[in-house]
């Protein structure tokens, strides 16, 4: 009996459905060049787990446990364990001048300034009616899958309107953002190229991380409350991203 | 909304270790995995109110992990295009913990595979994910899965029986 690698894993791996797996457990029975590949390949499955078990029983480093549990115990409502380790209003100021992109977006291509550290800053930009950010800040929740253009989080900020996280894959870099929903349509405040947060200082981006902390720094501190959830967004898509007047 | 937030940290901390073990398969380097792991907390905190209480977690909190993963190698590579390629060597990690020969030729085996291909086989054979729920958490279809994983494995085979020591059994040393 001829076996493909694929079938022969799937069976080692328990995906096979019943029947097939009845059949492969027998022509493995009569035909030792099939057991030995099948041994061969229960054999990686053990030492692959067994090599990363270490990982898993290692104590956890203190410096993650601590982003969970710091915050618990000052029963803070929103918790200091996770803010960046300078205050919002630091983070808004230091946004502006250490390398935040301000840039029209035209379309799917991105145009932005390329600088080094101490960036100047743009204009904030529109986003082109029509384009896939467009689509995608007024359609894409939170929960979908990525794809090329992925929403991070939502909220209201404390002026009432509806602002979103959003980052993009352009030209083979990611790019994250923060868009802001007025009247004419999405307005983006902020946005910063990954390859240009290596550029900040050591101690304000740790090493290998990649996240730009100053959208996410700038959004909570225009953030009114906590982010949405799943159901507020689907909410606030359904009204066009503009809050419900006070009046009905 | 405190009850759900400590629900979620609750929970999340019994999931960490989980979270190092797929970011230490992906990365090979500790100290990068646990960096990985940090900023996919920093995410899932600000993000919590999207995780729905009861369903499962540590599933959530990989995928986040597995997109910061994705951030974090094209930074990589659009730096490496930019600097000379000094960060190659370091690759084959000797630093931190030194298992066993026989367990060191594996991680060091699976750092060498292509990216697709380490992660699938991080999420299947390490993390558990059955192909179904790997091709899910991807957006791949499954056979992507299956082929990946084949191709992933076959080569895993080749570099432990080409090169290195001894295949490992737990434990003893010569």
């Amino acid at each position: 009996m001829i076996v493909s690698d694929q079938d022969l894993m799937a069976y080692v791996d328990g995906e096979l459905d019943p029947v097939r797996h009845e059949a492969l457990s027998l022509a493995i029975e009569r035909d030792a060049g099939l057991a030995a590949r099948v041994a061969a390949a229960q054999e990686l499955r053990r030492n692959l787990r067994a090599a990363f078990d270490v990982t898993l029983h290692e104590p956890v480093p203190d410096k993650l446990t601590a982003l969970l549990t710091a915050g618990r115990d000052k029963k803070t409502k929103r918790p200091d364990s996770w803010r960046f380790t300078r205050s919002s209003a630091w983070a808004s100021a230091f946004a502006l001048a250490a390398g935040v992109v301000f840039g029209a977006w035209l379309g799917p291509v991105l145009m932005t300034h390329r600088t080094g550290p101490g960036a100047t800053q743009m204009a904030p930009g529109r986003v082109a009616t029509g384009s896939d950010l467009y689509r995608a800040l007024s359609e894409q929740l939170a929960s979908a899958p990525a794809k090329a253009i992925r929403m991070e989080l939502s909220f209201r900020s404390k002026e009432g309107t509806y602002c979103r996280v959003f980052a993009s894959t352009v030209q083979a870099d990611t790019v994250t953002g923060l868009a802001c929903r007025d009247a004419e349509g999405w307005r983006v405040d902020a946005m910063q190229s990954v390859a240009q947060g290596a550029n900040q200082s050591a101690d304000y981006r740790q090493a290998g991380s990649s996240m730009p902390s100053v959208i996410m720094a700038l959004a909570e501190s225009r953030m009114e409350g906590d982010a949405l959830d799943a159901d507020a967004e689907a909410s606030a898509r359904a009204n066009g991203w503009i809050p419900a007047s006070n009046t009905h | 909304m405190n009850h759900v937030y400590e629900e979620f940290t609750e929970q999340a901390v019994l999931v960490l270790p989980r979270l190092r073990r797929y970011a230490r398969a992906l990365t090979h380097n500790a100290a990068d995995a646990d960096d990985l792991v940090q900023v996919a907390v920093e995410r899932a905190l600000v993000r919590r109110n999207q995780w729905q209480p009861g369903t499962n977690l540590a599933g959530w909190m990989i995928t986040i992990v597995r997109n910061a993963w994705i951030d974090e190698s094209r930074f990589r590579k659009r730096q490496s295009s930019l600097m000379l390629p000094a960060e190659e060597g370091e690759q084959v990690g000797d630093r931190g913990m030194e298992p066993e020969v026989g367990l060191l030729s594996i991680q060091a085996a699976l750092s060498r595979l292509p990216d697709e291909q380490r992660d699938v086989i991080a999420l299947v054979l390490i993390e558990g994910f059955s192909y179904r729920e790997a091709a899910d958490l991807m957006n791949i279809p499954m056979g992507t899965v299956m082929s990946r994983l084949a191709r992933g494995r076959l080569a895993l085979q080749e570099m432990l029986d080409d090169g290195g020591p001894e295949e490992s059994r737990t434990g003893d040393s010569a």
